[in-house]
């Protein structure tokens, strides 16, 4: 570590070892080991004591003091409308949990600015941070809810790191808060279902940039192997399942106690107990004959209770980190959570280390399972929850991704090459235009050719006003011989010729021409221009050693034709686009509790719209409360859209289907984060980007197997490969919407598949070809 | 038909799925029909409408000229001056002018027509559907007048029907009112029979209301005489009473009366027949005491109280059977010395009534009595009891030495001088044999009662033995070895309850046991 190395911030509203809250307890071990592994580390806090105090009253005095080797600067805090705040908070704490919408705020815009503005504040550390950004490394902020962290990331967004500690909570849906997600450079997790709650909350687009590093726990400080009797229940004699934590309904005390009970009344000679331990009172009428109330237990009980149980039960539907889990794993007993809680359920599935339950029923079989699984089973669960909170739980580990999220590893970044000294690599298209596939990819692409050091323009025939500021047009460009050209090519056109005549390296990437048979009925023109450009293609086989389809099943296109062994380079799709807020009027919109089937695409006869409107019919039958969507361009003069059009009428959906034309990149997310199912019927798909973007907002897919579709789900998704029984595929859609076991089946399979087109991914076969190109130019 | 890449997916539970989800169909309600539906040759021509105006709309563009110079033409030959590129242009527009215009023209026509024949398209569809729905209505009526009708006949067949039903109901009616007034005569006749009846009873009945009165009278007469005899009857029963106990007071004191009178009568007999012996027999006799006159004398005088002293015992005494059962008191003591087994006569001194000699009859022993009362002697043997008439101690010194059992004498030695007593204690004890015993019961001084006034109810008594005095004289005499025993205590007394020393004195003193005995063993 170079000594004159930046400190590192942590911004928190109070700051002290005592502390006892959740967040503080958080900012405390982290600053404290990061500060142990040798980074200087400065807290910046206010004068305010902790939460339990009047919040506008200075406790400390302000300024640099020295706490162990932690920096502590301290700042007055401002004097707040406190009426105002408790408003508007009181009124978020009304807010029902039922009617919290994603994207929507559940209060009004006043008020939610007024808990930003009247929350605790200090003006002074706001100017500090304004003044001094370029003393500090980095800024880690922490928790989301408070004054200095809502109104200070912003002002040093690009080195600011959030751990929000976030809950299902109404303050989580305020587009303040929101504004903070966005604009951090990063974002650290304590668990797994803290970041899959933001995920939820805040699109995909913060996937990128978010670490799960988790916390710490410090099991086996009060061990004492010699306490084996806790109020007078021998731990080693007595078998028994354990529950720890507060006893009461939100943390589901009565289902656990019901499902003992149920348990106990079919198996009374059992000798299987059910110790509970927390504190808050447990009701006479929830106990039964062998449970046991412990109450309130020391640390040394505690650990001593978690050594002999045989299992851990976690019934909480509420909790953001699973602490006595990983207590327990550490002391290698199997833990049960519950399936509709995502941080216990994700960290026990992810381990092995134990089982889910849902229901009572599901919990009463849990007992069973205990009882009579062998204790070697039972050990070998535990040691894998071991391994996982060895990993996830273990403060070395967890402290070691923090370092790398904050880079502060010594990994040396490379410095960036000077544009333009390798040379120039430029694309050309038939088509640029806004929200394009294949205009996306080449703009990525070029990004990433002039990061590399290449100088990189694209060249376009047709160009979108929109984005014409990102593209050359084809007719005023002087292409180079020597510079090295991507030709992307679907339907020939003006600039195909040039491509063909260019002599410097050059690679086609073919993006796949849509048969013509689609088009006859509708547009006989364009069939015909299809068929002439299918033509054309294998003409240009000769020409291009380099070819690239955007799919296996383009390049299988490309290989008939004759060209010499083509490769694949996918489309990549880099969910970053969307780190911003999704539009909230759409998203308000259409969070009615209607089951919203998507489809994003051009309306083309190839895609099949209309197979899917009259299948969407016969899902009204079996789903009455479920509207369609589609999001994609159309043409007012298009036959098929026309026909599109009577369909809808003629079948009288035009309450139920909803036909977006194109939209932003925020309207685009909204519709993606409320679909409940992407449903697409197309016969003919070159690559199809929506398949993947659905994959990133986990939205299930159900798509007609055709062309390049099953290629591009991998694992992901659910195909059927009829298409008579309109009633049939329907129902199947039904399922894919409603079943929660399906869902989660699909989504897993389908989070795994969509790294396959990140950019690292996607670019570094780029690399390859930029390679070939230098090949040649060198011979 | 499901097609699934992930190996995580079960498709059977899948296709069950469908199938509940299939079964749970529910067909959709929707508003009347707002646009009329396609046919497939309407939908055929809008499609070839479509195209059409696709065609059409392409056409206008083309329509328009050229805007610009091609790009083609920008090569040589026909690079031309910048300025020369748009005049040329420009001229090229203006020769073909008229020909735009005409395009033009031909364009919007052209577009006009297909929306007139779309709109003819829609409004054929529309008539035809139109078409459709009234030759649907007009079945529909004509079937419903059909089933009118049907209806109607079947009303008129009922109506029909329910004449005929009048028309039996009407002459049943008539036929009930006959029956009916016939009914009502019988009615009438039998009411009037009743009525008659009724008046028969009526007068039966207050007869027998005369008859219930009179009984009443007498009944209360009776009962009253009753209980005027109810009154009486107490009195009677306490007379009646009353002369029953006189009766047996009457009864008592004559067979008292009797009995004195009897033995009186004995007695004198005796004496008489003495006087008459004595007199007719010659002098020369042995001179005993009851030969002498002297002797003679003394022993009318004595003897002339025999019945008297008898008649007052039984005044006095009380009951034999009294008597008998307070003697039964010694009974253990006899057990326990076991005289019985000594098979030698027992002995009472003084038997009287000889109660203490039917005890020992009864129980077994061999028994003789002595009294010096002839009546006393002449009771006890008309009981089948030996007795003898003789002096107490003259009969014992008759006896040989250790040749009685047992001695006996109740309610003897008050009676005695103390001299003679003595003499009578020490021949007993010569009398009795080893291993026998005597007993001796007198009234108890310590008893006040009994000491001070009770014991001179019999005037032959001379004065109370006192108890330690007596058991003196009985060691003196040369008893091994004596006893006292106090007896015949008084069951009730004022001092019962009382549980004070001083009450229990008191009750010691006056209600104290009245007699007691003195017991000797013979070694």
């Amino acid at each position: 570590m170079k000594p004159t190395a930046k400190p590192i911030a942590v911004v928190t509203p109070w700051f002290a070892e005592h502390l006892k809250g959740g967040a503080e307890q958080q900012a405390w071990q982290v600053a404290t080991r990061l500060a142990q592994r040798g980074h200087p580390v400065e807290i910046l806090t206010t004068c305010s004591g902790s939460f339990q105090d009047n919040w506008a009253k200075n406790t400390y005095k302000p300024g640099l003091t020295e706490v162990g080797n932690l920096q502590v600067r301290r700042f007055k805090v401002d004097q707040t409308d406190q009426g105002r705040f408790v408003q508007a908070n009181t009124a978020l704490l009304n807010v029902d949990r039922n009617s919290f919408r994603i994207g929507a705020n559940p209060v009004a815009p006043e008020q939610s600015a007024a808990f930003r503005s009247e929350n605790i504040n200090s003006e002074k550390l706001l100017q500090h941070l304004r003044k001094k950004v370029d003393h500090y490394q980095a800024f880690i902020f922490l928790p989301y809810l408070y004054g200095p962290i809502l109104n200070g990331l912003p002002l040093v967004a690009e080195k600011a790191f959030l751990q929000p500690c976030l809950h299902d909570e109404a303050y989580a849906y305020m587009p303040e808060v929101a504004q903070i997600i966005h604009a951090a450079k990063g974002l650290l997790f304590i668990s797994e279902g803290e970041a899959r709650l933001a995920t939820k909350l805040y699109g995909p687009g913060i996937l990128p940039k978010s670490v799960v590093a988790g916390a710490g726990i410090e099991a086996g400080k009060h061990f004492d192997p010699t306490l084996k009797i806790v109020n007078g229940v021998d731990l080693a004699e007595t078998p028994y399942v354990l529950s720890l934590g507060r006893r009461d309904t939100t943390k589901n005390t009565h289902t656990l106690l019901q499902a003992y009970n149920n348990f106990r009344a079919e198996q009374p000679e059992s000798k299987l107990q059910l110790l509970v331990a927390g504190p808050g009172d447990i009701p006479a009428d929830w106990m039964g004959p062998g449970i046991v109330d412990l109450g309130l237990v020391s640390e040394t009980e505690k650990e001593a209770l978690l050594t002999h149980c045989q299992a851990l039960f976690q019934t909480s539907k509420n909790e953001s980190y699973s602490r006595v889990i990983m207590e327990a794993w550490f002391y290698n007993r199997p833990a049960a959570a519950h399936q509709d809680c995502l941080a216990t359920s994700l960290a026990v599935e992810a381990a092995g280390g134990g089982w889910l339950a849902q229901t009572g029923e599901e919990w009463t079989q849990l007992f069973y399972k205990v009882e009579q699984s062998e204790p070697a089973l039972l050990e070998k669960l535990g040691q894998a929850g071991r391994q996982y909170a060895q990993e996830h739980a273990n403060w070395d580990n967890i402290m070691g991704r923090y370092e790398a999220a904050l880079g502060l590893s010594s990994v040396e970044s490379p410095s960036p090459i000077a544009e333009g000294r390798r040379g120039s690599i430029h694309q050309l298209l038939p088509g640029f235009a806004y929200g394009d596939a294949i205009s996306n990819q080449a703009i990525r692409i070029r990004a990433h050719l002039q990061e590399q050091g290449w100088e990189s323009e694209i060249i376009a025939v047709n160009i979108d006003p929109k984005v014409s500021h990102l593209a050359q047009p084809f007719e005023q460009f002087k292409l180079d011989e020597r510079a090295s050209l991507i030709y992307h090519h679907s339907i020939g056109c003006e600039c195909t010729q040039t491509a063909l005549e260019h002599r410097g390296p050059k690679c086609m990437v073919y993006h796949n021409i849509t048969p013509a048979r689609f088009f006859e009925s509708y547009r006989p023109e364009i069939a015909a221009l299809l068929q002439q450009g299918r033509q054309e293609l294998g003409g240009l086989s000769g020409e291009f050693p380099l070819s690239y389809g955007d799919s296996a099943y383009n390049a299988e296109e490309l290989e008939e034709l004759g060209f010499p062994n083509p490769k694949v380079l996918p489309i990549t799709i880099d969910p970053t686009r969307w780190d911003k807020p999704a539009d909230p009027r759409t998203m308000a919109s259409l969070q009615d509790g209607k089951t919203n089937i998507l489809f994003v695409g051009r309306i083309a006869p190839n895609k099949c719209q209309i197979d899917l409107v009259r299948a969407f019919a016969e899902y009204q039958t079996m789903d009455r409360n479920s509207r369609l969507i589609f999001v994609g361009g159309m043409d007012t003069n298009d036959p098929y859209y026309h026909h599109l059009r009577r369909v809808i009428q003629e079948l009288q959906l035009e309450e139920e289907i909803l036909l977006t034309g194109k939209v932003s990149a925020a309207e685009l997310s909204a519709y993606y984060q409320t679909a409940t199912l992407f449903w697409s019927m197309s016969e003919h798909e070159g690559f199809c980007v929506p398949l993947v973007e659905s994959m990133w907002f986990d939205v299930p897919i159900l798509a007609y197997c055709s062309s390049a579709i099953p290629e591009t789900l991998g694992e992901g998704g659910l195909m059927f490969n009829d298409k008579t029984d309109l009633t049939r595929i329907a129902a199947l859609a039904t399922v894919v919407a409603k079943d929660e076991a399906l869902r989660r089946t699909i989504l897993k399979a389908q989070r795994r598949r969509r790294p396959d087109f990140l950019p690292e991914v996607v670019l570094a076969k780029v690399d390859a070809i930029l390679k070939q190109f230098e090949q040649c130019l060198v011979s | 038909m499901i097609e699934s890449q992930n190996p995580d997916i079960d498709v059977s539970l899948l296709n069950q799925k469908i199938e509940e989800a299939l079964a749970k169909q529910t067909p959709v309600v929707r508003g009347a029909t707002v646009v009329a539906a396609e046919t497939p040759e309407s939908a055929a021509r809008l499609a070839k409408l479509d195209s059409l105006e696709a065609l059409v709309a392409d056409a206008n563009i083309n329509a328009q000229g050229p805007q610009r110079w091609p790009q083609k033409l920008d090569r040589f030959p026909f690079v031309l001056a910048k300025g020369g590129g748009a005049f040329a242009l420009r001229l090229y527009r203006f020769l073909l002018k008229k020909q735009t215009v005409v395009n033009l023209a031909f364009v919007r026509s052209l577009q006009e027509v297909i929306r007139l024949l779309r709109q003819s398209t829609y409004l054929e569809v529309e008539l035809r559907e139109a078409g459709d729905r009234l030759s649907l209505e007009l079945q529909a009526e004509r079937a419903q007048r059909e089933q009118l009708s049907t209806e109607l006949q079947a009303e008129r067949s009922q109506r029909e029907q329910l004449s005929t039903e009048l028309q039996a109901a009407q002459s049943q009616r008539s036929q009930l009112e006959q029956r009916l007034q016939a009914l009502e005569a019988q009615v009438l006749q039998k009411s009037q029979l009743r009525d008659g009846q009724q008046q028969h009873y009526e007068a039966e009945r207050q007869q027998l209301a005369l008859e219930r009165h009179a009984a009443q009278t007498r009944l209360i007469a009776l009962e009253q005489q009753v209980q005027g005899w109810d009154r009486q009857f107490p009195a009677l029963q306490q007379q009646s009473q009353t002369v029953s106990q006189m009766l047996l007071q009457l009864k008592e004191q004559s067979l008292q009366g009797d009995r004195f009178y009897k033995e009186s009568f004995t007695q004198q007999q005796r004496l008489l027949t003495l006087l008459f012996e004595q007199a007719s027999a010659p002098t020369g006799e042995a001179v005993t005491e009851s030969s002498t006159s002297q002797g003679l004398l003394q022993e009318s005088q004595r003897s002339q109280l025999d019945p008297f002293y008898a008649a007052f015992e039984d005044h006095f005494r009380g009951e034999r059977s009294e008597i008998m059962k307070r003697l039964e008191v010694y009974l253990p003591c006899l057990e326990k010395q076991k005289t019985r087994a000594l098979e030698l006569p027992a002995i009472d001194l003084g038997c009287g009534r000889g109660e203490w000699l039917s005890l020992l009859n009864q129980e077994g022993y061999q028994s003789i009595g002595v009294d010096l009362n002839q009546a006393m002697v002449d009771r006890c043997r008309s009981r089948d009891i030996a007795a003898h008439h003789q002096d107490a101690i003259a009969y014992l010194k008759e006896q040989p030495n250790a040749s009685a059992s047992l001695v006996t004498a109740f309610h003897l030695i008050e009676h005695l001088p103390l001299a003679t007593l003595i003499e009578l204690l020490g021949e007993t004890q010569r009398v009795l044999a080893p291993g026998g015993m005597a007993i001796f019961e007198t009234p108890n001084p310590q008893n006040f009662m009994v000491g001070a006034c009770n014991f001179y109810a019999d005037p032959t008594h001379i004065n109370p033995v006192f108890p330690p005095s007596a058991q003196f004289m009985m060691d003196n005499v040369g008893f091994a070895h004596t006893e006292l025993m106090f007896v015949n205590p008084v069951m009730q007394t004022p001092f019962d309850h009382r549980d004070e020393p001083e009450w229990q004195i008191l009750r010691s003193w006056f209600y104290g046991p009245r007699d007691y005995s003195v017991l000797g063993y013979k070694e």
